[in-house]
């Protein structure tokens, strides 16, 4: 067998391979990244969520998008997030205290620093960045 | 010596010809797995879209009978808050517990005392197997586990040995109403305590102590949940299938509501617990039952509006649903 059928079999390989990974079907929403920190009385959140709904009563109805709280960041296309459409959203944030959630406890959620926060927000049809600050009052009630 | 040499080449093949069929072999099985694969998750998906129907048939024969859907979970009495018998003697169970007879277990739900909690002995091995050595609270039996789930045990300590459920009641919808306000939950200023592990929604068909005709669901049968699947690996909530509600605590485990996305959010802050997320190991998204015995695969792209009204039965929500 020569050299030119090698590469013709690497050809095919190749080939094969790039039909494997493929093109999945692409999602019919064009999404954007958002990043940013969430501040506590001064101090980052540990641990939480940050949420964005599309308000729908503004006109914008869409997927929702979320980001975890790492140590006072969030990104929505890391591990667990989402990323978020643009225009008018509401925000929910919630924080708790760090550490991982005990699997085999009945009380195996973290103790919450405050109530649900909600806040709104107009995202951009690009990349963007938002910086949070929970105000204290939001730690009357954790309830929700 | 040497003439048998020469003859060689002629019979059988070279190293470099072995390897290139080696190599298309190898192309070929490349291809055929992800197929493979793929068709196996298939089956799956509709082995749990199957559970799912049969588990929402067994609701409908419970309406039938008793001209009301189960609850989504049963329990003692708190203020405020409805109560599944007038003596207010109900043991914490779950709705899979209550249409026991209508999925040909009858013997169990016979054995069962409706007044003791699921952690009654009523619930153990001996009683439920009909062998001491058995596994305990089988719910393998009851086809409420999806096969693509690897959680199948509860993940609190006291309740193992025993199963945990996949399928669980749609508890209902919190959040905004797109017609304006908050969709109404026990503790909005009606003199009901508020619960630590999250507010309890009124406003579905499958609520804590429920008793929902067919009658009450304005919003159409055929738009309102009843039924959902929650069986993704991190939503760390998965209880006993027994377990319903527990009225000190206003703790819900076999009913959460549709505050949060689909697959979005696991049971890590304490005040979460009655709100953890319906999802599944299948691609983007899982499947729920609605109230006219159809089911379906809702993808975790659903805008929240549209989720939490079909999470509603009397919402009154104008909403575009096929």
């Amino acid at each position: 067998m020569s050299r030119k059928s090698l590469h013709q079999v690497a050809l095919i390989a190749g080939v094969a391979v790039a039909a494997l990974l493929g093109c999945g079907p692409p999602d019919k929403f064009s999404r954007h990244r958002v990043t940013g920190t969430v501040t506590f009385l001064g101090r980052p959140v540990p641990a939480g969520k940050v949420y964005f709904t599309p308000d729908a009563a503004a006109g914008n109805d869409g997927p929702p998008a979320y980001a975890e709280i790492v140590n006072g960041a969030f990104d929505t296309s890391a591990t667990n997030g989402r990323n978020a459409i643009s225009g008018p959203h509401h925000v929910v944030i919630n924080g708790h205290e760090p550490g991982p959630a005990q699997a085999d406890a009945e009380f195996g959620g973290a103790k919450a620093l405050f109530g649900d926060y909600r806040t709104s927000v107009v995202l951009p049809a690009s990349a963007s960045q938002q910086a949070f600050d929970v105000p204290a009052a939001s730690a009357k009630s954790i309830n929700y | 010596m040497q003439a048998s040499v020469a003859r060689r080449p002629k019979s059988g093949f070279t190293l470099v010809e072995l390897l290139v069929v080696i190599a298309i072999i190898g192309v070929l099985v490349g291809l055929l797995l992800p197929a493979v694969q793929a068709a196996r998750e298939s089956a799956r998906r509709s082995n749990c879209l199957n559970n799912l129907k049969q588990v929402g048939l067994a609701i409908h024969n419970y309406n039938d009978a008793r001209k009301v859907f189960p609850p989504g979970g049963s329990g003692g009495n708190a203020t405020g808050y409805p109560s599944f018998t007038s003596s207010g003697t109900s043991g914490n169970l779950s709705f899979l517990v209550h249409i026991l007879p209508f999925m040909e277990e009858g013997e169990l739900y016979d054995r069962a005392n409706l007044a003791q909690d699921y952690t009654a002995a009523t619930y153990t091995a001996a009683t439920y197997t009909g062998t001491a050595s058995g596994p305990s609270i089988n719910s393998a039996r009851l086809k409420v586990l999806c096969p693509s789930a690897k959680v199948t045990d509860s993940q609190f300590a006291a309740e193992l040995p025993g199963a945990t459920t996949h399928i669980l009641a749609v508890l209902g919808p919190r959040g905004a109403n797109p017609t304006g306000g908050q969709y109404d939950f026990y503790g909005n200023g009606d003199g009901a305590t508020g619960s630590l592990f999250g507010f309890i929604p009124k406003q579905g068909v499958m609520g804590v102590n429920a008793k929902i005709p067919v009658g009450k669901i304005t919003d159409g049968t055929s738009k309102t949940l009843l039924i959902g699947e929650l069986s993704w690996d991190a939503a760390n909530v998965f209880r006993v299938w027994t377990r319903g509600y527990q009225a000190s605590g206003l703790i819900s485990a076999s009913a959460k509501s549709t505050l949060y996305a689909i697959n979005s959010t696991p049971y890590t802050v304490q005040n979460s617990f009655n709100h953890v997320s319906f999802g599944s190991n299948h691609s983007a998204g899982c499947h729920f039952g609605f109230t006219d015995g159809s089911v379906s695969y809702v993808s975790d792209s659903i805008s929240l509006t549209v989720y939490n009204s079909l999470s509603s039965r009397n919402g009154g929500e104008k909403i575009d649903w096929p």
